[in-house]
């Protein structure tokens, strides 16, 4: 057993280093090891179970490992946790607040079924919040649409849906047109 | 529907502070980060743990990130740096739960199918834990040399030394030499 150490050579002489990188890095022998190594049952011994060693590791890299459920909800909850709300709404026995990215995502939402939208990505301004909240929205639109077509239904729907979802007035909806895509 | 947009284009709107262009990131690449992490800790709970915290310090370094490096090499480097951390933290060498020695007489018990692959886990586990990083990027991940030079801020011939020595020890812990 060895380590961190050297590894000894085998009882014929044969460094384990020169076997190792032979099966591993496939790398062909020269014409005088594949000759010794024909006879040699010291290295016909390291070379299968080196080659059992390869097919096992080629087994475990196989293997599907599952991401465990809901993994990428607890790392958006710990990413946005610093972020901060929108007041929806003030009643007598307390407040409603949602938060900020979330206001942005029933936006991007609904500009992605807008037909033609193949991408979506949508920020909020909130700064003024009576006379309504600015949304600016990226999209990538199908090739060969009507690109102002497109960007008015999405003004239209992003408006409409934050107002029925979240009950806040929408003053403004910006869209970039960023990238089309085939 | 997000066929088609690049992770270029998804960094550059995360680092605008776009949470749900992050969120199609940590989706599009939870697999192979938290494939990593396993094959780094060999627990689940650990996994889980270094791969969370490695996305959290992705979205707060993204103004780091210079595209350079692909964003999944970027992210493999933090993974790797995360579980080195955290398994320093939860083993030190001196109390390995195994020795070497126990891992081979488990192995020749059992030499058949998925308790070999168990016992192979298992030595990887017990390697240092800088050749298990160089190792599982190769074997595991599928990233070149350079590429694991890259992640391991080492160079290239350290990486294939680190390598070629995991695969001895391996090969020692798995099957002797006669």
């Amino acid at each position: 057993m060895a380590v961190n150490g050297d590894v000894a050579a085998l009882p014929c002489g044969t460094r384990p280093q020169t076997l190792v990188t032979q099966v591993f890095e496939a790398e062909p022998p020269p014409a005088a090891r594949l000759a010794h190594q024909a006879t040699c049952p010291h290295c016909q011994a390291s070379l299968a179970s080196l080659r059992a060693l390869r097919h096992d590791a080629e087994a475990v890299a196989a293997e599907p490992v599952a991401v465990p459920p809901d993994f990428a909800r607890r790392v958006m909850a710990r990413v946005r946790g610093a972020t901060s709300g929108i007041r929806v709404s003030t009643e007598p026995l307390g407040s409603t607040t949602v938060n900020e990215e979330l206001v942005a995502r029933m936006a991007r939402l609904a500009a992605m079924e807008v037909p033609y939208v193949t991408f979506a990505l949508a920020e909020v301004d909130a700064t003024q919040p009576v006379d309504g909240l600015t949304f600016s929205v990226r999209i990538v639109v199908a090739y060969n649409v009507g690109l102002r077509e497109v960007a008015a239904a999405v003004r239209e729907r992003v408006g409409r849906e934050v107002r029925r979802t979240a009950g806040l007035p929408v003053a403004r909806v910006d869209v970039l047109v960023e990238e089309l895509s085939g | 529907m997000v066929v088609g947009v690049d992770d270029a284009y998804l960094v550059a709107a995360a680092r605008r502070g776009d949470l749900d262009a992050f969120e199609v990131l940590v989706r599009r690449h939870e697999a192979s980060v938290f494939r990593l992490a396993l094959r780094m800790t060999a627990s689940p709970a650990d996994a889980e743990e270094a791969a969370q915290d490695a996305f959290v310090q992705a979205w707060r370094s993204l103004h780091l990130y210079r595209g350079d490096a692909t964003f999944r090499t970027w992210l493999a480097r933090i993974v790797t740096n995360r579980c080195l951390d955290l398994v320093a933290a939860r083993r030190p060498a001196s109390e390995l739960p195994e020795t070497l020695e126990d891992t081979r007489a488990d192995l020749a018990a059992h030499a058949e199918g998925r308790e070999r692959l168990r016992a192979l886990t298992r030595a990887i586990l017990a390697l240092p834990p800088d050749a298990r990083a160089a190792l599982v990027l190769r074997e595991f991940q599928g990233l070149s040399y350079a590429e694991g030079a890259e992640i391991l801020g080492v160079s290239l011939p350290a990486v294939k030394g680190r390598i070629h020595r995991a695969r001895l020890d391996l090969a020692a812990m798995m099957g002797g030499w006669r």
